[in-house]
C-alpha cells in the first residue's frame, strides 16, 4: 500500500475530472458503505428485505381505489393496478432517495470529521442503496404483470422497453444531483430539509405518478417543460406498456436540465467539500 | 533529504458564535454586497461585521518535516495542533497557504473510524479499512492479524454493539496501525485500553519508530512518551510556530511559554 504519490492540500476546488477519478478509485468504499446500510436495515428482522414489497401494493391498491375508482382518471388500456404499482414504486425511489442524498453530509458528520476519503463516497452510495430498492419492487412489478398476463390481459408491450435502463440512470442522475445540491447548501442552514420534504409531497401532484400526461389539459402540458420529472414518469410508465413515448421536445428539455443540475450540484460540492466540517 | 510533509504559510480561519438567523443576514448582506460590487455600485453595508467574527487557529505556519522522522507535536490547550493534524489528514483544508504530502496519511485520531455497532467486527475492519483508503484484497491478506493482535478471536463475528469499550479500542487500534502508511498521526491514543493492552499498543508503536521509513506525528501531553518517541519536536502557541528542532531543547521551550 506504499506509494510516493503526492497530493496538495489547499483552499482550491478539486476538478471535475479529479472528482470524478476519486470517485472510480472508491468503487470499493462504495460497496462497504452500500453494504453497511444495507446490512443495518435487516439485521434483527426475519422477513428482511419482504417488508419493501409491502408497502407499493398497498399504496397501490389505495391509489387504484381513489384515482381510478372514486375520482375516475382513466389509466389509458393498462391495468389499474400495474398503473398505479410503477408510478408508486418510481415515485417512493425518487423522494426517499432525494430525502436521504441530502442529509448525507449531516449524517455521516461523525465519519467525516475523523478522517479523509472520497466525500462524493457516502451521497453516492445512498442513492445505489435506493436504488437497489427500488429494483426488489420492480421485480414484484414483473410478478403482477406476469400474473395479470396470464389470466388474460393483452398487453402492447414492444421493443421501446429495452429504452428503460436509459430513463431509470437518467431518473438516478436527476435525484443525485438535486440531493447533492441540497445537501450541500444545508451544511450550513438546514431550514430547506424542511421546506424541501414537504415541496417534494407536492411535487408528486405535479408528475404524472396518479394520473398519465394524456389527463392534462392541453394548456398545462408546457409544464413538462419546466417539470424535468414529468417526461422521465410518463416515458418509464409508457415503455412498459408499449405506449407511445411523450412528445421528444419535453424529454430533451429534461435531458438538458439534468445535466446542467448534474454539473452545477457537483461544483457546488467541489466548493463546500473541503472545509464543511467546520460548519456542520 | 525527502520531504513527507511540507507546510507552506498556512491559516486556518474559524467562524465565531453560533448559527442564526443573524448569521443568515450577515451572509445575506455579503453576498449582497458582492453582487453590488459586481455590477459597478458600491454600496457597503456593514451593520452585521460584529456577528461571528473570526479567529485564526492558525497563523502563518511553515514546516519542513523530513521523511521518516518521529516529531512530537507539543502545545498548551488551544495551540492550535488538533487543526494542524485535521489539515495534514485532509478532513478540512487551510483557509490559505498549501501541504504538500507524500504517500498515504493514516490517523489515529480516533480509533475505530467509521465502526458501526450494528456490524460484526469482521464487517468492521472492511468498512473501517476501506474508508481509511486500503483496497480490500489488501485487507484480506491483514484480516487474521488485526484479529490476533485485538485479541477478540471468540467475538470477531459478533455485532460490535455487544463489545466492551475495551475491545472496540482494541479493534480499532489495530485496524488503524497494521495497514502501513507513510505519515503517521498518533493523538494520545494510548491512554485507553488494559495495561496489557497499552504495552502492547506501545510496542507496536516503538517497532513503527524503529523501521524507520514511516513519519509519525506524535500529539501528547504526556512530555516522557514524548521523550522517548520522539527525534524531534513541534511547539505550538496560540497558533505560531515558537520552536521546531531537538526534543529537548524543545521540552524547556514548552515548560518557560
Amino acid at each position: 500500500m506504499l506509494s510516493d504519490q503526492e497530493r496538495i492540500l489547499s483552499s482550491k476546488n478539486k476538478s471535475l475530472k479529479e472528482a470524478f477519478r476519486e470517485v472510480l478509485n472508491s468503487y470499493e468504499l462504495i460497496f462497504f458503505l452500500v453494504k453497511r446500510d444495507f446490512v443495518i436495515l435487516y439485521k434483527q428482522t426475519v422477513l428482511g428485505p419482504i417488508w419493501y414489497l409491502l408497502q407499493p401494493i398497498i399504496t397501490s391498491f389505495v391509489f387504484l381505489i381513489i384515482f381510478n375508482k372514486f375520482a375516475k382518471l382513466s389509466t389509458y388500456e393498462i391495468p389499474g393496478i400495474l398503473f398505479y404499482m410503477i408510478g408508486n414504486i418510481a415515485w417512493v425511489f425518487f423522494s426517499t432517495s432525494f430525502n436521504s442524498v441530502s442529509l448525507t453530509l449531516i449524517n455521516n458528520a461523525d465519519l467525516y470529521r475523523k478522517v479523509y476519503f472520497c466525500r462524493l463516497a457516502p451521497p453516492i452510495a445512498t442513492t445505489i442503496v435506493h436504488l437497489i430498492k427500488f429494483f426488489f419492487q420492480f421485480l414484484l412489478f414483473i410478478a403482477l404483470y406476469l400474473i395479470l398476463i396470464i389470466n388474460g390481459y393483452k398487453t402492447k408491450i414492444d421493443f421501446s422497453i429495452l429504452y428503460l435502463p436509459l430513463f431509470l440512470i437518467h431518473l438516478t442522475i436527476l435525484v443525485f444531483s438535486i440531493g447533492l445540491l441540497v445537501s450541500s447548501v444545508t451544511i450550513k442552514y438546514r431550514d430547506l430539509v424542511f421546506a424541501l420534504s414537504f415541496g417534494v409531497q407536492m411535487l408528486m401532484f405535479a408528475t404524472p405518478v396518479v394520473y398519465s400526461f394524456q389527463s392534462i389539459p392541453e394548456k398545462f402540458k408546457f409544464f413538462a417543460f419546466i417539470n424535468p420529472l414529468m417526461p422521465i414518469f410518463e416515458n418509464i410508465r409508457n415503455c412498459l406498456f408499449g405506449a407511445p413515448f411523450i412528445d421528444f421536445n419535453y424529454y430533451l428539455t429534461s435531458l438538458l436540465i439534468t445535466l446542467i443540475v448534474l454539473v452545477f450540484s457537483v461544483k457546488t460540492f467541489l466548493n463546500y467539500e473541503k472545509s464543511f466540517i467546520d460548519t456542520i | 533529504m525527502k520531504l513527507a510533509i511540507e507546510i507552506k504559510d498556512i491559516c486556518k480561519e474559524y467562524r465565531l458564535g453560533t448559527v442564526n438567523h443573524k448569521s443568515f443576514q450577515k451572509d445575506f448582506q455579503l453576498y449582497l454586497n458582492k453582487i453590488f460590487k459586481a455590477i459597478g455600485l458600491n454600496y457597503n453595508n456593514n451593520k452585521f461585521q460584529h456577528i461571528n467574527e473570526k479567529i485564526l487557529a492558525l497563523k502563518n505556519l511553515s514546516l519542513n518535516i523530513e521523511k521518516g522522522k518521529k516529531i512530537g507535536l507539543i502545545g498548551k490547550n488551544g495551540s492550535g495542533k488538533s487543526t494542524l493534524l485535521k489539515i495534514i489528514s485532509g478532513i478540512t483544508a487551510p483557509t490559505i497557504g498549501e501541504v504538500y504530502l507524500t504517500g498515504r496519511v493514516s490517523s489515529l485520531l480516533e480509533v475505530g473510524v467509521g465502526f458501526h455497532g450494528e456490524l460484526t467486527g469482521r464487517e468492521n475492519i472492511y468498512l473501517s479499512g476501506s474508508i481509511m483508503g486500503i483496497k480490500k484484497n489488501h485487507i484480506d491478506n491483514f484480516v487474521t492479524e488485526i484479529i490476533e493482535f485485538s485479541e477478540i478471536h471468540k467475538y470477531i463475528d459478533t455485532p460490535v454493539k455487544r463489545y466492551s469499550s475495551g475491545m472496540i479500542v482494541k479493534l480499532g487500534f489495530a485496524v488503524s496501525t497494521i495497514f502501513e502508511s507513510e505519515i503517521l498521526i498518533v493523538d494520545e491514543v494510548l491512554a485507553v485500553g488494559d495495561k496489557n493492552f497499552r504495552k502492547k499498543a506501545m510496542d507496536k508503536m516503538l517497532k513503527i519508530c524503529e523501521k524507520g521509513n514511516q513519519t509519525v506525528l506524535f500529539v501528547s501531553h504526556n512530555m516522557d512518551m514524548i521523550k522517548e518517541f520522539c527525534e524531534q519536536c513541534v511547539v505550538l502557541e496560540k497558533g505560531e510556530l515558537v520552536y521546531f528542532g531537538d526534543t529537548n531543547n524543545a521540552l524547556n521551550v514548552y515548560n518557560s511559554l
